[in-house]
């Protein structure tokens, strides 16, 4: 196969057995890739049912076509699986390098089921996989384990592993490629940690094969010049700043998600924009490979208390960590995420579940003793110690691996828990972006913007700008922005390049780009409607699964405080968000039930009725 | 009238050397597109103006002592 590996090695952990499977070219060509394949797997082979930490989940570990291929930002994996945060599927995706030396070494992906008795490391090199023995390798950080791994099996051997917080099944560990970069979101890292398996590392020496190289590097060479003329002038902020440099335009359009989600701006919003990290703490920044923006951040802090070095923050982390606690002070910021890179913690849920837990405090249903110190807002030092402890699910920290939900819940009160499906929301307020509400909602993962991000014909115009405070006719544009995400997820690009770069500039925002390095890439010969039936595929299949799982409408939901009290600050001020309205608009769109059930219809459109599916 | 103005991202250029927060002298009665078209500043769709905080079209009046933000508006996340 060309783009494609053409092959799927199938670990079973209980027995320690693996088997190499081809993928199916038809099956490959539907499901394209990454999150694709990842769905596919997961509806075949595992029952909606399953207990998330218990052996019978799968974890799917998924590279797309044009990963590794050279296009740019080529160079992303999906992990797939039951989430043991919101029991929905989970959709973590990472670049970096790891993804490309997975294919290189053979294979398209990797799943893993059961539960080794002891735990092991998945070593492939060059297509010959081991599991071997991680006994010295449990409870290390995640650095620490990489360093280790490489020097045990090749100096560039890729690496992708848990920190201490997999291991004690935190609800949202994650899976840490190249060190740095993270499966983050939905506790992929407990799943693993749930199966014993510390880590997968891996050396590939082979070629990726295109079956049409010569279209491929004249396309390419088309896109990187017009890329770069595009960015001569001003370059890209995401390169300048990192998606930090985001925080001035969400504190200005009123969509900062401030204090738990009661204020929509952050008085503090300067001391931790990117522009104030690029100018006091950036090293350089740091690109995933064959990415030609480099939003990633190495950074370093000369400070007695919170100095460092490592990578980030996001824009992501620093909301949650930042203005959503109060806090303005950036080295904090950024110590804790180095803290969460080395144990393996999701920034957003960890920065998100300790302002939960500050409104707690400060409503008075916790109490100080029980979480062992005091916990105001903007208490730097305890943010740091916090998302310690919960690595180590230590003290207090072992109620805050559970993420926000249970804990408030455990307090009485589960509607001061800022999620959609039990996980937490990344940085944009929906009271002042309504759409964004709605892809919160709808999303396979709960609070997520990643998989269909308004935020990008909402708050930055891009293809061009749609008024945030309006929420009639947006659920068509979120469906189609969905739509996008899925196939951007599955060919294994990054969002940040292929919606700007790769899509066209109508509102339907059409994904021509990625059919021209598809169709070179892997000569499967996609129709430009067949590429966006792919997308809609993969939504619709992953919305199975959730329906088999017991997921209907009354789960595509908002906390109480974004529908109903009006937003206090800001231009958004006074608004809610008018999620049922939009929710009813958007089933329509998808041609699923009132009840958001994909209608037999749908399932019949897109192959999905079929044996192979039930 | 003297406005305190501060740029941010790509429109820093447009900012006296090297500084991205200083103060712009104007006529009594000058207006935010005034003050944009004195600093050279092209407006469209994505550049942003903030005068006091709150999102400002190039008719909103200006008063001495305010503070005028502009920046590009940017993606990431
Ligand atoms: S834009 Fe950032 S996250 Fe995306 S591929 Fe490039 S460096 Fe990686």
């Amino acid at each position: 196969m060309n783009g494609w590996m053409g092959k799927i090695l199938r670990v079973d952990l209980t027995r320690g057995e693996m088997r190499e499977m081809p993928l199916d070219r038809d099956v490959a060509k539907d499901y394209i890739g990454g999150r694709g394949l990842g769905i596919y797997f997961l509806n075949r082979e595992l029952d909606p049912d399953c207990e998330p930490l218990a052996p019978d989940n799968l974890l799917v570990m998924a590279t797309g076509p044009l990963t590794g291929t050279g296009a740019p930002t080529g160079a992303r994996y999906m992990i797939m699986t039951k989430s043991p945060l919101t029991g929905a599927i989970t959709c973590s995706n990472a670049g970096g390098r790891f993804p490309t030396e997975l294919k290189r070494a053979g294979f398209d992906g990797l799943i893993f089921a059961g539960q080794a008795k002891r735990p092991v490391y998945l070593w492939i090199d060059n297509g010959q996989a081991e599991l071997r023995d991680a006994a010295h390798l449990w409870g290390r950080s995640t650095h620490s384990a990489t360093d280790m791994l490489r020097e045990e099996t090749d100096p560039r051997a890729r690496v992708a592993c848990i920190g201490p917080a997999g291991e004690r099944l935190v609800r949202f560990a994650a899976v840490m490629n190249d060190k740095d970069r993270a499966a983050g979101r939905s506790g992929v890292g407990a799943v693993m940690g749930s199966k014993n398996l510390k880590a997968v590392a891996v050396r590939g020496r082979g070629q990726i094969s295109l079956a049409n190289p010569e279209r491929f590097k004249t396309f390419n060479q088309e896109i990187l010049g017009r890329f770069k003329a595009a960015n001569k002038k001003t370059p890209l902020g995401l390169t300048v700043n990192g998606t930090a440099g985001v925080v001035i335009t969400t504190q200005h359009l009123g969509v900062l998600p401030t204090r738990n989600w009661q204020q929509g701006t952050f008085e503090g919003w300067e001391q931790i924009h990117g522009e104030t990290l690029t100018a006091k703490y950036l090293v350089r920044n740091k690109a995933c490979y064959a990415c030609p923006i480099g939003c990633g951040r190495i950074t370093r802090v000369e400070d007695d208390v919170f100095g460092g070095e490592g990578e980030g923050p996001e824009y992501e982390t620093i909301y949650a960590m930042g203005a959503n606690c109060m806090i303005d002070n950036l080295p904090a910021i950024i110590k804790a995420n180095y803290i969460c890179n080395e144990l393996g913690l999701d920034t957003i849920t960890m920065g998100a579940t300790i302002a939960c837990a500050m409104e707690l405090v400060e409503r008075g249903y916790l109490r100080e003793d029980i979480v062992g110190r005091p916990l105001s807002w903007g208490d730097a030092a305890a943010l740091v110690e916090l998302t310690r402890q919960t690595g180590y699910r230590e003290g207090f920290g072992d109620r805050l691996a559970e993420g926000s939900y249970r804990l408030a819940e455990s307090c009485g009160h589960p509607e001061l828990a800022m999620v959609s499906k039990k996980q937490e929301f990344p940085g944009y307020e929906p009271r002042g972006a309504q759409a964004m509400g709605l892809a919160y909602a709808t999303s396979p993962i709960g609070g997520s913007h990643m998989r269909g991000d308004p935020a990008y014909f909402e708050l930055f115009g891009i293809p061009e700008r749609v008024d945030p405070l309006q929420w009639q006719g947006k659920a068509r544009i979120t469906k189609d922005f969905q739509d996008l995400s899925a196939i951007i997820d599955a060919a294994g690009l990054c969002i940040f390049f292929a919606v700007r770069n790769l899509a066209g500039k109508q509102l339907d925002v059409p994904p021509i780009g990625i059919l021209e390095y598809l169709n070179a890439a892997t000569g499967a010969d996609y129709a430009l409607e067949e590429l966006i039936q792919a997308g809609e595929r993969i939504i619709t299949a992953e919305r199975r699964f959730l329906t088999r799982a017991g997921f209907s409408r009354r789960d595509d939901t908002l906390p109480e405080r974004l529908t109903t009290e009006p937003l206090p600050d800001g231009p958004a001020k006074g608004m809610v968000c008018h999620l049922e309205a939009m929710l009813d608009e958007y089933y329509r769109e998808q041609n699923w039930s009132a009840d958001g059930i994909p209608t037999a219809e749908r399932l019949a459109q897109l192959g999905l009725a079929g044996e192979k599916d039930a | 009238m003297i406005v305190r103005v501060k740029c941010f991202a790509g429109l820093r250029r447009y900012a006296p050397a090297g500084r991205s927060d200083f103060k712009v002298e104007l006529a009594a009665d000058a207006r935010v597109g005034q003050l944009l078209d004195q600093m050279g500043v092209p407006t469209d769709d994505r550049t942003f103006v903030a005068v006091n905080g709150v999102r400002a079209g190039r008719d909103q009046p200006l008063s001495d002592g305010d503070l005028v933000v502009l920046f590009t508006l940017m993606e990431g996340g």
